[in-house]
């Protein structure tokens, strides 16, 4: 019979290695697993920007890590959603908040009613009805009044400035008690299609039960193991270039990160206290990197600082995550577009299923079979959601934008834009990151809208609906009023400079 | 029996008589009473307060003053408070703001949870939560009177004008009221044998005006009050010690600010008022510490433009008459007292006098009693502003001047002691209710002179850290908000009120 789990070694770097470190000491350590964590070079850059959804709070939560630290230590601020800008030709930017939209009447979408006045010629954009769009627009936080909970569920996601955010990780992971060396990867012993050790260069040589692959995307530890080579999803986006830049500061204060479309690729712009993180992605057939650090100041009208880190950009999921005794956390098991706020969501799901999926012993490890169909599940789910707005777009006669409409479809995203489109529902997967909500929101947004409405939306006279979608706006201009604003609340918890007059 | 009150005769134009002449012609009417305003041209008016503070609208709302009209009549500019410079040192500046700071709540004032909050190290200035001080930084104004939007704060202001223009557009509505303005220069008054009453004033020239009732409003002189009834003076000046001012208008040196500044010199300070087409300027001085000439030089070279004019030179004594009504008779405006320009309150001081002789307007003659209350209830006004005044002076780091040593360390009033001495270990300011200066100024002159609060009201501990952080942020969206909807200064005159001198140049 085989022992229990008794030590778990993390190699890597970065979020994955402190966030899994911290994450499995939280769940584990207590029980008497021992936690090592072995810290290889950071491969950060000072520019670097994490971009994460609301969803980091519960997993801030879980770690134990107190939101207004983050706030004050992550350089951080708060983003309700995001806009795209420029994605669908000349027509206006939409908002993609973290929230519904509107409200059902009876069994029906809030979607139908809106299609149905628009047929009839009302012209208030869908994102009006959401109050995390709203406020969002307004440069607010996601405070909620409880008379508008039964209503919105608007809530917020960080922007973070990547190195301060690794540390702060690193000092709440060390202070949990975790053992703790740097050095550089030497080698990784391996017997029966299981990792044994793993050896520094400074002659250490650490045994452990479980390993956890926090190295990036070279993959150092389960690279090794003889599993299947990643899937790549390169052919499936258009783009293949990505660039980190530093901007001026905005103010007022967005409550919202801006992806803006351009000719040859997006630009992101994720306001940060002191800084614009700026991130371009764009292929490299259509501009070149010069062409693109000439571009950055002019999509973003700020003026730019420091020096541009230019990466190639590669997309692509192991689906063996889990092979034997080690678990590719991060950028080892799923490579993404920094589209949608995923900075960090990859790395929740995985810490989650793990804790989920926790090996009962050391031997063979069949819940690796369960994690690996359900992370593999989650992560398609996301690229779909990233692809929806590559294939959506409505950028004609431009190479990127064209190459992106037509690009290959995973099936069950074509599924879910065609049955949108023919009938204004929202198939439901298993595994969704993205609710039904945020799928409408982008559909519309991206103008991408269904060709006909619930036959129940008849059931309602036309002046009872236009008199419940006024109230619905009252309602909203009302509650994002009550909110605080981000600049308030900015000023009230991250350092402020003193001033020398009046 | 005494008889009944029909002639009233105002002594004296400039601002305090044609001010006194609006108010009793709208709301006294000239069909029973009979309103005479005797002044000469001969007499130049001081009009030196040409800043004021926001209780003057109710003045204007009363006579009937539409604010548009009256703010191009006198070039005005509006008023957000005003800024102290070099008055706690060299190189500060604080500023005193009409409005509130934040909300108050459970019954105490904002800053103590300000201080509270500080005290746990919040790093955020409580200037931050006064709407009226970020707008004077940023140099934006907007009316919010009719802004019925509990989620921003409302923007208190006052206006900016030219005195004399002021006082021309209310004779202009007081003779369109019927009173009756006499051109002459008084030499004499006749007494009642009996009573003492001033029975007629008597013109150089011989013609007699009588009078039931008289409003002396003859300036520093004190025509009746001081000259025909000795009413005798309080003089302040050991606590006050400015007693004069030198002032020169200016060309203005780019868009009017929405404030006063006051700048701290070496023996008092100076004002700087910006109007639609020029820029007032005076240093209001102590004759003890600095000549004339000096003062003057000093003035002219501090000037942020061409001066207009030559300078010229006021004398005064800070103090107030010991009765401001006897008999007959009662004084209003620079005859009654004169506390010096730091906090606009001239102009203030005369309306208290006019609401207070409304109230206790007689009808069938004088009632001493009323007269004991209104002499009393005068007096508790001056006095009060004049421990405010004190207080700019004295709580200071500055001692680089034997001016400054002087305030610094002079002898202050028993109940100014206790004020500061209460708002340094607790950050109270022992404001009465119906004191002009309510605590949020205490406290912004206080604090901004470099008094510091210890501890705050225990109040304050009541709510939770993080309730009291959500409250904070809130307020502060608050005033983020209104502030994002505000346009400059300049523009919101341009479409609002702007001279029409201006207009057409």
């Amino acid at each position: 019979m085989s022992k229990p789990v008794e030590t778990i070694v993390i190699v890597g770097r970065d979020a994955a290695l402190w966030l899994t470190a911290l994450g499995l000491q939280r769940a584990y350590g207590r029980a008497g697993v021992e936690i090592k964590a072995i810290e290889l070079p950071t491969l950060l850059q000072p520019h670097d920007v994490l971009s994460a959804l609301p969803t980091a709070s519960g997993l801030h939560g879980l770690l134990g890590i107190a939101e207004n630290n983050v706030f004050r230590f992550a350089g951080a601020s708060y983003a309700l959603g995001q806009r795209f800008a420029g994605w669908s030709g000349s027509r206006p930017p939409f908002m993609h908040a973290y929230d519904s939209t509107g409200t059902r009447f009876g069994h029906v979408d809030f979607v139908h009613f809106w299609q149905k006045a628009r047929l009839s010629g009302m012209n208030v954009p869908f994102e009006n009805f959401s109050i995390g769009a709203v406020a969002a627009a307004q440069g607010r936080i996601a405070d909620l009044r409880e008379s508008a909970t039964p209503f919105s569920k608007a809530s917020q996601g960080f922007n973070l400035d990547a190195l301060s955010y690794v540390h702060l990780l690193k000092a709440y992971a060390l202070k949990s008690g975790i053992a703790h060396t740097q050095g550089l990867l030497q080698e990784v012993t391996i017997a029966d299609g299981a990792i044994g050790s793993v050896a520094l260069s400074d002659g250490s040589v650490h045994d452990g039960d479980l390993f956890v692959d926090a190295t990036g995307p070279e993959a150092a530890l389960i690279g090794q193991l003889g599993g299947a080579a990643p899937d790549s999803w390169d052919h499936l986006y258009p783009c293949n270039r990505m660039m980190a830049l530093a901007g001026e500061p905005l103010s007022p204060l967005p409550s919202y990160s801006q992806v803006q479309a351009f000719r040859g690729g997006w630009l992101g712009m994720f306001p940060l206290q002191g800084r614009t993180a700026l991130v371009a992605v764009y292929a490299d057939d259509e501009l070149s990197d010069d062409d693109m650090m000439e571009t950055v100041p002019v999509l973003s009208s700020m003026t730019v600082s420091g020096n541009a880190v230019v990466s190639t950009l590669n997309t692509g999921l192991r689906r063996d995550a889990w092979v034997g005794n080690c678990i590719a956390m991060g950028d080892a098991a799923v490579q993404l577009e920094p589209l949608d706020a995923v900075s960090l969501h990859s790395l929740h799901i995985g810490l989650s299923l793990l804790v989920d999926h926790f090996p009962g012993t050391a031997g063979a490890m069949p819940e690796a079979r369960l994690y690996n169909r359900k992370f593999a599940s989650h992560m398609e789910n996301i690229r779909d959601f990233q692809l929806a707005h590559y294939r959506l777009n409505q950028r004609y006669d431009e190479p990127v934008w064209d190459r992106a409409r037509h690009q290959e479809t995973p099936e069950r995203l074509a599924y879910k834009l065609g049955t949108f489109k023919a009938t204004g529902q929202v198939p439901d997967y298993d595994d969704e990151t993205f609710d039904k909500e945020n799928w409408i929101s982008i559909m519309i947004g991206h103008n991408h809208l269904p060709d006909q409405y619930h036959p129940l939306v008849d059931g309602v006279a036309e002046a009872e609906l236009m008199q419940r979608f006024q109230a619905m706006l009252n309602f909203i201009a009302e509650e994002v009023s009550e909110m605080t604003s981000l600049s308030a609340h900015m000023e009230l918890y991250a350092p402020q400079k003193p001033r020398s007059s009046f | 029996m005494q008889k009944k009150i029909r002639k009233i005769v105002i002594v004296g134009g400039g601002t305090s008589g044609w001010m006194v002449a609006a108010a009793l012609a709208k709301t006294l009417g000239t069909h029973h009473h009979d309103i005479t305003l005797v002044e000469s041209e001969m007499i130049g008016t001081v009009g030196v307060g040409e800043a004021t503070i926001p209780q003057i609208a109710l003045y204007n709302n009363v006579v009937g003053i539409d604010e548009a009209e009256i703010m191009r009549e006198t070039n005005a500019t509006f008023k957000l408070g005003i800024e102290f410079r070099d008055w706690r040192k060299h190189g500060h500046s604080y500023f005193h703001p009409f409005g509130f700071y934040g909300v108050d709540m459970g019954g105490i004032s904002f800053s103590h949870y300000w201080l509270r909050w500080k005290k746990a190290g919040g790093n955020l200035d409580y200037t931050k939560f006064n709407v009226e001080t970020e707008a004077a930084r940023e140099e934006k104004f907007l009316r919010t009177n009719d802004d019925k939007n509990i989620h921003m704060p409302s923007v208190n202001y006052a206006y900016q004008f030219d005195a004399s223009l002021y006082a021309k557009y209310l004779r202009m509505i007081s003779e369109k009221r019927g009173v009756r303005r006499i051109e002459g220069k008084i030499v004499d008054a006749t007494q009642n044998a009996e009573s003492g009453h001033v029975e007629s004033v008597k013109l150089e020239g011989g013609k007699t005006i009588e009078g039931d009732f008289f409003v002396d409003c003859s300036g520093f002189r004190g025509l009746l009050i001081e000259q025909v009834f000795k009413a005798g003076y309080h003089d302040w000046s050991a606590m006050l010690p400015v007693n004069k001012a030198v002032a020169v208008p200016c060309a203005k040196n780019g868009p009017p600010l929405p404030y006063t500044r006051s700048t701290a010199r070496e023996a008092g300070w100076q004002w700087r008022i910006p109007l639609q087409h020029r820029t007032g300027n005076g240093y209001v001085f102590s004759g003890e510490f600095i000549s004339e000439d000096e003062a003057t030089a000093r003035l002219l070279s501090s000037l942020d433009g061409e001066p207009l004019a030559d300078p010229k030179v006021l004398r005064f004594t800070t103090g107030v008459r010991k009765k401001s009504w006897i008999k007959n008779v009662v004084s209003v405006g620079l005859s009654n007292g004169f506390l010096e320009p730091l906090e606009s309150t001239s102009i203030h001081l005369i309306q208290v006098a006019i609401a207070k002789i409304l109230a206790m307007f007689p009808g069938d003659g004088i009632q001493e009693s009323l007269v004991d209350q209104y002499n009393e209830e005068m007096h508790w006004e001056y006095d009060h502003v004049k421990d405010f005044l004190i207080a700019h002076y004295h709580v200071t780091e500055r001692d680089d001047t034997p001016f400054w040593n002087y305030v610094r360390t002079m002898e202050i009033p028993d109940e100014l002691k206790r004020r500061l001495e209460t708002f340094r270990n607790r950050g109270e300011t022992l404001c009465h209710k119906s004191e002009l200066f309510k605590e949020v100024s205490w406290f912004a002159v206080l604090y901004g002179q470099g008094l510091e609060p210890k501890g705050y009201h225990p109040v304050a501990n009541s709510i939770s850290e993080d309730d009291l952080k959500l409250r904070l942020a809130k307020i502060r969206s608050g005033i983020q908000d209104r502030l994002n909807g505000m346009p400059a200064h300049q523009e919101f005159i341009d479409h609002y009120c702007a001279a029409k001198s201006l207009m057409s140049a």
